[in-house]
């Protein structure tokens, strides 16, 4: 049997255990033929029944006794790490914790009241590789995603920018602030085939890079210095 | 410096990582947003990584001007206007890079 999601189809998922100290009898009507539903009511059930069953899909209440929070799901991760999380939680669930839930792997975040056939199209989109996360917490993924990226750039320039010489490295300032080479070779009082030939060197030393690219690397390099207080 | 900037990408076939980045640190309030053939064969890595240049969502063509309004609502709020399987990447993404 297939299920469709935005004109995809699926087919149905082999296990979903719902972890929770509640009762949810209107969704065992609402999954009714789509999924066989396990009840678990605490953790070390929860614990046995990943290692053995790896289910697809665990929704997991966020007050299920001794879960303690995010430590809790890292564990349950450990044990089944396919197995796609859906945190269930009250209307006054906040931004900071949901965000935490997400950071610790989970895939989506609902109410405990969501409706059986909105809970149906949320396991079909977690099936799907989707993050079921409310669009006010998306902000955060952007800054966490520039951060990461930055740091990427920062660790893999930083070694290159040491290996400049003192005089590469002035050239390479006075290019990320828009100066032409005649105005280096000026300033230095150099040749502007010298500063081509030094240019030639950054270039190479740097990798795949360009007089716009090269501005963009020392804007970092910079902004690193202000942050830790040096100087060149 | 407009709040929201959309960059039709038929329109404008330089636009590369390059340009998004430096538009994104040149005028960090200046939301972008990219309009996409509806039917575009447009792969996921570009719009990773155009979302990674500060690029804050994308649109089809036919995007009706309901949406369009929406769109411009969610994204003056610092929101992405993204599907959820692109957001599902980008989390793999960012908790790729922590471990």
């Amino acid at each position: 049997m297939k299920h469709s999601l935005k004109g995809v189809d699926f087919d149905l998922v082999n296990s979903l255990v719902l972890a929770s100290p509640g009762t949810f009898d209107n969704w065992e009507t609402g999954l009714n033929g789509y999924v066989q539903l396990s009840y678990i009511k605490n953790l070390n059930s929860l614990r046995d029944e990943m290692l053995r069953l790896k289910p697809d899909v665990l929704l997991l209440d966020q007050d299920l006794p001794q879960l303690e929070g995010v430590r809790g799901i890292i564990g349950l991760r450990r044990l089944s790490p396919a197995t796609k999380i859906v945190m269930l939680g009250g209307a006054n669930s906040s931004d900071d914790i949901e965000w935490a839930f997400f950071k610790a792997g989970v895939r989506g975040c609902c109410r405990r009241d969501i409706d059986s056939e909105s809970l149906k199209a949320l396991i079909l989109a977690v099936q799907n590789g989707e993050l079921w996360i409310r669009r006010t917490l998306t902000y955060r993924l952007l800054e966490q995603l520039g951060e990461a990226s930055n740091k990427r750039i920062d660790l893999t320039y930083l070694g290159l920018l040491a290996s400049l010489t003192q005089r590469e490295y002035e050239i390479a300032v006075r290019v990320s602030i828009g100066e032409n080479n005649k105005r280096i070779a000026n300033a230095l009082k150099i040749t502007e085939r010298t500063v081509k030939a030094h240019l030639t060197e950054i270039y190479r030393k740097l990798g795949d890079v360009d007089r716009l690219k090269l501005a963009l690397i020392l804007a970092g390099d910079e902004r690193k210095e202000r942050r830790n207080g040096t100087a060149y | 410096m407009p709040r929201i900037l959309l960059v039709d990408l038929n329109l404008c076939e330089d636009i590369n990582s390059r340009v998004l980045s430096t538009l994104h640190r040149e005028c960090p309030d200046t939301y972008v947003v990219l309009i996409v053939d509806d039917d575009s064969a447009i792969s996921e890595n570009f719009i990773m990584q155009a979302i990674e240049d500060g690029v804050r969502g994308y649109i089809g063509r036919q995007t009706s001007h309901q949406i369009l309004s929406k769109v411009a609502e969610v994204v003056d709020r610092g929101e992405i206007w993204a599907s959820r399987k692109m957001l599902g990447k980008i989390m793999d993404r960012v908790l790729n890079n922590e471990t």
